[in-house]
């Protein structure tokens, strides 16, 4: 099966966050798993630095959340996209300690982990991620084969001339 | 235009046949044709024909005195991505990333305040003062007062909807003097103001 990721161009980024309004939509406002954060100004050589940050699970290659979780509740599907069963979750919190993005969310109502799916439902029928479907106003989330995704992102940077 | 939604959804953006140097065979949208820096349509109306610079009526420059009272230059054409203009406040999911209205000044700005991050403050220029949360931002002049525009409560009680609580426009100036003669473009991001604690400091913001 082909391998899926979510890639964020976060050069394009200006925090227009329509990706997070996607994502509560996709479920019903009940959940968003995405959330857009500011870094910045940082002064670097009495340069400002300031950039926006999509933070949403990266469906890591070796993810750590996989093994840290002692019910097995996460687990990597053949194709890439990593799961949280959350009916398995007994909201031990290890894996929102493991993550190294930080984009694990806890539900207090419920007392589980709560991350992104990468949309399986909508996947699993051929279509892309909420997020990735073309909402985005800079269009700097893709869905897709990360070699093919890296080679659209190089383009585009080169016609607007930032490398 | 002979795409269909799936091609449209891979686009960027539509736009029309892009074609170049059109003044050429066309000419410029004047009555002369011609490039215009001296423009016979404001000629013919009336106004002094050729562009020239004149000091915003309430600036640091054309208002000194006031200077000293309202010590900060406020600009309030400040976009907020999700709400166009006075649009969206009422839609839950675009409000819950922008709950508040937010002012951005800078930190030594805020410090001789006594504002801190997050604090509601109030801006108050010669003609009203309103209310907006303080967001302390390093990548700007410590002069400017950054507010953001078209606020109103949809949740509110008062039959108003509290436009009048947060909206820059009790801030900003309708007066003929201030507009500009031809156009009648208001001043929005050169005007006068003040910021200060909506509490005085020391007690709790609740």
């Amino acid at each position: 099966m082909r391998k899926h990721a979510l890639v964020i161009d976060h050069d394009a980024c200006w925090g227009c966050r329509t990706c997070e309004v996607a994502c509560a939509q996709e479920y019903d406002f009940k959940s968003k798993f995405l959330l857009v954060t500011e870094e910045g100004p940082s002064q670097d050589n009495s340069i400002h630095d300031y950039t926006y940050r999509v933070n949403v699970c990266r469906h890591c290659e070796d993810p750590p959340c996989v093994g840290a979780c002692p019910e097995e509740a996460i687990s990597q599907r053949d194709d890439g996209i990593v799961v949280l069963d959350a009916d398995r979750c007994t909201g031990c919190r290890s894996c929102i300690e493991a993550c190294p993005y930080e984009v694990i969310a806890f539900d207090e109502e419920q007392q589980v982990a709560q991350k992104c799916n990468l949309c399986r439902h909508r996947v699993d029928n051929g279509l892309i991620p909420a997020c990735a479907d073309n909402v985005c106003l800079a269009h700097c989330i893709y869905f897709g084969e990360p070699a093919d995704i890296e080679a659209t992102i190089e383009g585009k940077r080169k016609k607007r001339q930032t490398i | 235009m002979g795409i269909s939604w799936k091609q449209f959804k891979e686009m960027d953006f539509i736009r029309g046949e892009v074609k170049y140097r059109k003044y050429r065979t066309e000419g410029f949208s004047t009555p002369t044709r011609k490039l215009e820096l001296y423009s016979t349509v404001l000629e013919k109306m009336a106004y002094d024909p050729l562009p020239q610079y004149h000091e915003p009526p309430g600036s640091p420059y054309s208002a000194p005195e006031l200077y000293k009272e309202y010590p900060y230059i406020l600009v309030s054409g400040r976009r907020i991505p999700g709400f166009f203009c006075s649009e969206g406040r009422q839609i839950p999911c675009l409000r819950e990333l922008q709950p508040d209205p937010v002012v951005e000044i800078h930190q030594e700005t805020a410090e001789k305040s006594g504002i801190k991050e997050g604090d509601w403050v109030i801006i108050e220029s010669p003609r009203g003062k309103i209310r907006h949360r303080a967001r302390l931002f390093a990548g700007m002049d410590p002069r400017i007062v950054f507010a953001q525009h078209g606020w109103w409560f949809p949740e509110s009680e008062d039959p108003m909807r509290g436009w009048r609580e947060s909206n820059v426009n009790m801030l900003t100036d309708n007066s003929y003097e201030n507009c500009d003669p031809a156009m009648g473009g208001t001043a929005i991001r050169t005007l006068l103001c003040r910021i200060y604690p909506e509490v005085p400091q020391g007690r709790s913001d609740k």
